[in-house]
């Protein structure tokens, strides 16, 4: 009993001296110097656009809420807002200085002519839901979702692709063809893509934030006239490619970084590199690199991958891309084995790292890597099966999730190229499940320049 | 004689060992997830976050929260935040506080030294975290984790909008806790009421 009183009152002050209060202090710790910090960033991403017709099966939502169809912001603007506004969430928050979009942002594939049955005054509706007025609303709806980037410090660059400059009769509401044939180029489509996103790649000598954002003032600028761009057919005599086919210097404390922007589908050619084009202009900047004893790194944005990848966990698939056309790939890619180039692309809604030898086998000391990141929000290309229809027409079932050749091939998923003080050039992969789990580094290649 | 004082000098002598004890208390890991996998990491940015679920008992006030981070740059900063369990007790609920952290390279990295009591016997959340104060571009959170003596109770993830369960892995996290802490003059006051008690003890047998 005796010694029951101080225990009484020892509990007391030990209550008291852990009062509900929550207090806490914060150790401190020495930390080492960054040896070859990053010095410059940039993010790469293609195909955000969605697909009205066949969306992927996992952006179909329950019929209780929209009557098992797309959301409606995405049916009626085009966009997998979800996918598309995440990676920019993301991207934004790593911070890289510009972010390279490699094509078919928008569905596009419109023919925005005047038909002649406007010479009478057309009703609203039919202004409304005219292929013009479609085209310039995709456009604008994906700058806006675009635009917070530009103010958090990344700079958006675009990239020409077949959605933008390809018209297709199917799609096409307005009864006139396609003027240079179903699925092609044309130039209303290029006169569209410059109206639309011309002031951000003439930001690059007109410089009223280029500058401010990136931190660096771009140089040797050039395809901003049609003098410096390539023609269509990459020689003389074609249509003018300006603003689609461009390049700039950026310099680095080790190096020069080359970004060159390509139109892979050009009014006439479609499917195909600018090669001569590139040609003088890697040429150019070795040059200057010579001359300013640093390192030149070739970085190359284009739409269409070089080599087709087969995202199937058996059987092959068809070339797609500019290896449609296997001669003229060749000579691309010897361009890019020539000078250590690497290419990022889209058009495949997958995702796939890999290098690839010259087929030519005349540059062999490196193999450039081909960067393909389209798998910005569009229906993946490896494709769940569904059956059975609605009232409403949507599928009924769709299968479980695909056998693939990677566990990231129906992923949305992101590069982002991190160049060192000493010009060592990393590149990242990100991404996330189309269940939208946690974002994670797929894969990560060290000394990629 | 020896057999006489017995008992007086088992009481006194456990009393002291009981607050020696107290204020020698040893460090515990109430979250320890094991060796870091060589699973491909999830992201900590500043529109990533994630969290893990763990345990504590009644008086025990906690040391560090810390997760196995990579990929960063030496010097930039993250948060680290700790949760009470929310209603479900399957999510991260009420912010109990934040503390900003310095990521010092690829390892266990966090907040340590904290002496935080007046901790309710419960389930918490220990959050990895990115604000808008902190530097970082940046942290890659090793999945994959096996053999910790104090598994997750459960794994959370954050991409905007909430927190919401995350399945099908685990992360690297250790968050150590220790029993409250006594300070040495509570274990003199102790000693002196002990003494006391003996004192007057001896006084009323001698009457």
């Amino acid at each position: 009993m005796l010694v029951s009183q101080p225990k009484s009152a020892l509990k007391r002050l030990v209550a008291g001296f852990a009062l509900g209060t929550v207090m806490a202090t914060v150790g401190t710790a020495a930390y080492a110097v960054e040896t070859d910090p990053v010095v410059f960033s940039f993010a790469t991403v293609g195909d955000t656009r969605q697909d009205p017709d066949s969306p992927d099966a996992t952006q179909i939502l329950p019929p209780a809420t929209v009557g098992g169809k797309l959301l409606t912001q995405d049916k009626i603007w085009l966009q997998n807002s979800k996918a598309w506004g995440r990676i920019l969430r993301s991207v934004q928050a790593q911070k890289p200085k510009m972010f390279f979009i490699n094509g078919d942002m928008i569905m596009g594939y419109v023919n925005p002519v005047v038909p002649a049955s406007w010479s009478t005054a057309p009703s609203i509706s039919t202004v409304v839901n005219s292929d013009i007025t479609q085209l310039y609303v995709q456009y604008a709806f994906w700058r806006g979702m675009a635009a917070n980037a530009l103010e958090t410090g990344t700079y958006m660059m675009p990239v020409p692709g077949n959605h933008e400059t390809q018209c297709k009769n199917a799609i096409s509401k307005n009864g006139v063809a396609c003027a240079n044939g179903d699925k092609k180029s044309t130039v209303d489509n290029e006169n569209a893509f410059r109206a639309n996103m011309s002031d951000l790649i003439g930001d690059l000598t007109a410089n009223q934030r280029f500058s401010s954002i990136v931190g660096k003032t771009p140089t040797n600028v050039s395809g901003l006239t049609q003098a410096s761009a390539p023609q269509t057919a990459d020689t003389t005599g074609g249509t003018d490619q300006s603003f689609l086919t461009y390049s700039f210097d950026l310099e680095t404390g080790g190096a020069i970084l080359h970004f060159a922007v390509i139109n892979t589908d050009p009014t006439g050619n479609d499917g195909h590199a600018p090669t001569s084009w590139l040609t003088s202009d890697f040429s150019a900047a070795a040059a200057r690199g010579v001359t300013a004893g640093k390192a030149v790194k070739y970085f190359v944005f284009g739409h269409k991958m070089a080599f087709t990848y087969n995202y199937q966990a058996s059987g092959s698939i068809a070339a797609g891309g500019l290896d449609a056309d296997v001669a003229p790939r060749n000579a691309f890619w010897k361009l890019m084995a020539q000078y250590n180039g690497a290419y990022f692309c889209g058009h495949e809604h997958t995702t796939s790292v890999a290098q690839y030898a010259d087929p030519t086998n005349t540059y062999t000391s490196k193999n450039p890597w081909q960067v393909l990141v389209g798998s910005g929000g569009s229906p993946f290309d490896a494709k769940r099966s569904c059956a059975g229809t609605t009232a409403g027409g949507a599928a009924t079932s769709c299968s479980s999730e695909p056998a693939t050749a990677s566990q990231y091939d129906r992923w949305y998923a992101w590069a982002l190229v991190k160049v060192h003080q000493s010009g060592k050039v990393d590149m990242d992969l990100y991404g996330f499940s189309n269940t939208f789990g946690p974002t994670t580094k797929i894969q990560s290649v060290a000394n990629f320049q | 004689m020896s057999k006489q004082h017995s008992p007086r000098m088992h009481r006194a002598l456990l009393g002291l060992a009981l607050l020696a004890s107290t204020g020698a208390a040893h460090a515990a890991l109430v979250l320890d997830t094991g060796t870091p996998g060589s699973g491909a990491p999830i992201m900590l940015d500043g529109s990533d976050f994630a969290a893990a679920a763990f345990s504590l008992a009644d008086g025990q006030a906690l040391n560090s929260l810390q997760a196995y981070l990579t990929g960063g740059t030496v010097g930039d900063t993250f948060s680290v935040a700790l949760y009470a369990a929310d209603g479900s007790g399957s999510l991260p609920g009420t912010q109990i506080g934040t503390w900003q952290a310095t990521w010092n390279g690829d390892g266990y990295n966090g907040v340590s030294g904290l002496s935080l009591t007046g901790l309710a016997a419960g389930n918490y959340w220990a959050a990895f975290e990115v604000g808008t104060d902190d530097t970082t571009a940046g942290l890659e959170l090793s999945t994959g984790a096996a053999g910790g003596t104090a598994p997750a109770l459960g794994y959370a993830f954050n991409t905007g909008a909430a927190y919401q369960g995350l399945s099908g892995t685990t992360l690297s996290v250790k968050v150590d806790a220790q029993p409250v802490p006594l300070p040495a003059s509570l274990l003199l006051l102790g000693s002196g009421v002990l003494g006391l008690g003996g004192r007057r003890k001896r006084r009323v047998a001698q009457v």
